[in-house]
């Protein structure tokens, strides 16, 4: 970046030496190998039972795997979206509907405790109640969510009058939310977030504190809100909610990362608090009493080290799975047939959530409706002329895809083309250079070596 | 630090350092830009001919890039890299070459920023070294003659078969650490080298 004559040589260079390989390359027989036409979805929140209900809807068998007793996942603990629907309700009916589907079984109380295969064809061992079952699919879908931030910060836990918004959400929802001597109600965003402890941005808070300072404003319009926050995210459409709670008189005070507000306990856990802050309009910090403290807590991803490791697929710095490419192959995952949504790929809201387990199911679905893969003909090859059967190729191969035939004299190596993977360690290995790479071979390989030589 | 701009040659896996890099890439993270990359499925997949022959076709250094240990895309070729690599440094220590112009490294496909410090780390290191045979004190055009020569000893039977008992060994061992590997790759191929290229330089 920014040293434009360099990075012009570098390109340069990697065209001279593609087209230097491009010269070696050869027609390859491609294979054709059957799929299993059943999918595999892992999580059984909103972006699970989307999913799974979009590949079955398109007539494929579909298992969904979930590690709790119950689906619905993080969706259960809102009470409203931005519209005031009741996200729980709609969550339950999904689920029933997922339930009731013939071409959908789901495994509650489930794990997956091994995988193996690749896009067409994976076997997948799922530990249950009552004990382990073999699935075999063509496909799978990794929707194993996130979870609220727990907050220590702020005198979480130690006061009363201090919750997240989750829990002013079941508040909200509760028969006799609050009491009428509340009369002033403070927010702070981004807690946990943008900083030491999670290092992104959540997303969905700025919009949950939106959404929750009108909702009681609907409820109570006397009441004053103060809303602590560093920036507010309120994208898209929510800039509606944000110009709306402020038309309601709701007060947004800027903070800096290392000038958080202050908060100081009560009496008791039960009295009011006192939460201090410096105002940058008016210059000069802000004393409010506080009847309620509600914190924006972030979201952390489930942790995905098992099972990234397992399905051999990236994840982030910051625990997230990774897509190939984020505009070009934004729901796959760089192993072929895996796929991911939800909160499992980033935190998003819940729309955003369903659209993209539309997503991920409806590419999951292509190798399936299109019955067979061609996997890259990058498979090894053998020179029976140069190979003298020693067999180093059938020791390193981790997918005995290339074994010495002892019954024919004299012994020699033979590709097993639909075992392969093209990993090229055989190649490296043979001590007579008979075995060959298809697309990375020897020579190829060299040319380019030569072409990175010719301007150095 | 060096102003000399090194010629790094860089054979990468295509599961995680070549991802890495795109992902570094993608992210926008800044690194020099001495790097040409050779894009491998596996870094098991590395001939030791392929280095030898990258620095002598005019690298002044050479980076292998592969998935960190125990997380091969094929289980254990970066195992069988390390063996390759340790082959590579005994033949450059008989030639007289710096082997800190030859790395073999790790970053999985989610650290883009870890490549790009394995890179910036290297690439400063191979400026400070300078032009292949200046830190060496060898006349260049000699010294990359050689080092054809020895790509060319590296397709050599007796010294693959070398190589071939020495990750036998090490799979059965499962001691991957790079101290016993070199170890290995010494003992098997010694004698051999020391015919074909000569004794180690002091
Ligand atoms: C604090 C917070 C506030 C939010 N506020 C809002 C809001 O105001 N408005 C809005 O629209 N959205 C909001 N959201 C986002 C919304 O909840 C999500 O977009 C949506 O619920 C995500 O669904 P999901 O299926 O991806 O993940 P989840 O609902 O987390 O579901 C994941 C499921 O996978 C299961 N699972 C995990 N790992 C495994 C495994 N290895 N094997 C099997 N099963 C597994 C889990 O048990 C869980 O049931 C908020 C989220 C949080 C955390
Ligand atoms: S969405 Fe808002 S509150 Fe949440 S982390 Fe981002 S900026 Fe902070």
């Amino acid at each position: 970046m920014h040293e434009p004559e360099a990075a012009t040589a570098k390109a340069k260079d990697l065209v001279r030496m593609a087209v230097a390989k491009a010269a070696h390359l050869t027609a390859l027989p491609e294979q054709r190998l059957p799929v299993t036409p059943v999918a595999l979805v892992i999580g059984g929140g909103l972006a699970g039972l989307t999913a799974a209900l979009t590949s079955a809807s398109q007539g494929f068998p579909t298992t969904l795997v979930e590690q709790g007793d119950a689906l619905g996942g993080s969706a259960l603990l809102l009470t409203a979206d931005r519209f005031g629907h009741d996200p729980r309700q709609v969550v339950t009916e999904l689920a029933h509907r997922v339930k009731n589907h013939p071409r959908i079984s789901v495994r509650t109380k489930a794990a997956v405790a091994s995988v193996s295969g690749y896009v067409g064809n994976f076997t997948t061992t799922i530990a249950g109640k009552t004990g382990s079952e073999v699935v075999n699919h063509g496909v799978m879908v990794i929707a194993t969510g996130g979870k609220p931030y727990e907050p220590k910060q702020y005198l979480h836990g130690e006061s009363e009058r201090v919750m997240t918004q989750l829990e002013l959400e079941q508040r909200l929802a509760s028969s006799r939310p609050f009491s009428t001597k509340m009369k002033q109600v403070v927010m702070i965003q981004c807690v946990g977030s943008r900083g030491a402890d999670l290092a992104y941005c959540s997303r969905v808070c700025c919009g949950q504190a939106l959404k929750n300072a009108l909702r009681l404003k609907a409820m109570s319009p006397e009441l004053t809100i103060f809303v602590f926050y560093r920036d507010m995210r309120a994208y898209g459409f929510l800039e509606d909610d944000y110009l709306k709670a402020r038309e309601l008189g709701v007060i947004f005070i800027r903070y800096a990362p290392d000038n958080p507000p202050k908060v100081t306990p009560g009496r008791s856990k039960s009295s009011p608090l006192k939460v201090v802050g410096y105002d940058p309009l008016l210059g000069e910090e802000v004393e409010l009493d506080t009847d309620l403290l509600v914190l924006s807590v972030g979201i952390v991803p489930e942790d995905p080290s098992i099972l990234s490791r397992m399905l051999k697929v990236p994840v982030t710095a910051d625990k997230f799975y990774l897509e190939a490419h984020v505009k070009l192959r934004p729901v796959d995952m760089a192993v072929d047939g895996i796929y991911v949504c939800g909160l499992a790929h980033a935190p998003k809201l819940m729309d955003e959530t369903i659209a993209q387990a539309q997503a991920a199911a409806g590419r999951a679905c292509q190798p399936l409706a299109r019955g067979s893969i061609s996997p890259e003909p990058i498979v090894s090859h053998v020179d029976f002329e140069l190979c003298i059967g020693c067999g180093a190729c059938e020791t390193f191969c981790p997918y005995k895809a290339i074994t010495i035939d002892k019954e024919v004299k004299p012994r020699k190596a033979h590709t097993l083309t639909a075992s392969c993977k093209g990993c090229g360690v055989c190649a490296a290995r043979c001590p007579t250079m008979a075995i060959d790479m298809g697309r990375f071979t020897f020579d190829g390989i060299m040319a380019q070596i030569n072409a990175f030589g010719e301007r150095v | 630090m060096s102003n000399y701009q090194p010629k790094i040659l860089g054979f990468l896996c295509n599961w995680c350092c070549y991802t890495a890099a795109d992902s570094a890439g993608v992210g926008r993270y800044q690194y020099p830009p001495n790097l040409r990359v050779i894009r491998m499925m596996c870094s098991g997949r590395l001939d030791p001919s392929f280095p030898l022959e990258g620095l002598a076709q005019g690298a002044d250094a050479i980076f292998v890039g592969g998935c960190h240990p125990g997380e091969c895309h094929y289980q254990d070729g970066n195992y069988h890299a390390l063996v390759t690599a340790a082959l590579v440094h005994e033949t450059l220590a008989r030639l007289g070459v710096n082997s800190r112009r030859f790395l073999i490294e790790w970053a999985s496909a989610a650290e883009g920023p870890n490549f790009v410090k394995i890179i910036t780390g290297f690439t400063e290191q191979a400026a400070t070294l300078g032009p292949l045979g200046k830190s060496e004190g060898i006349d260049p055009i000699l010294l990359r003659e050689k080092l054809a020569m020895a790509a060319a000893t590296a397709k050599d039977r007796k010294v693959r078969m070398g190589l071939i008992s020495a990750s036998r060994e090490m799979m059965k061992g499962a001691d991957f650490s790079r101290r016993t590997i070199a170890g290995l790759v010494h003992d098997k191929c010694d004698k051999v080298l020391t015919e074909l290229i000569g004794a180690s330089v002091p």
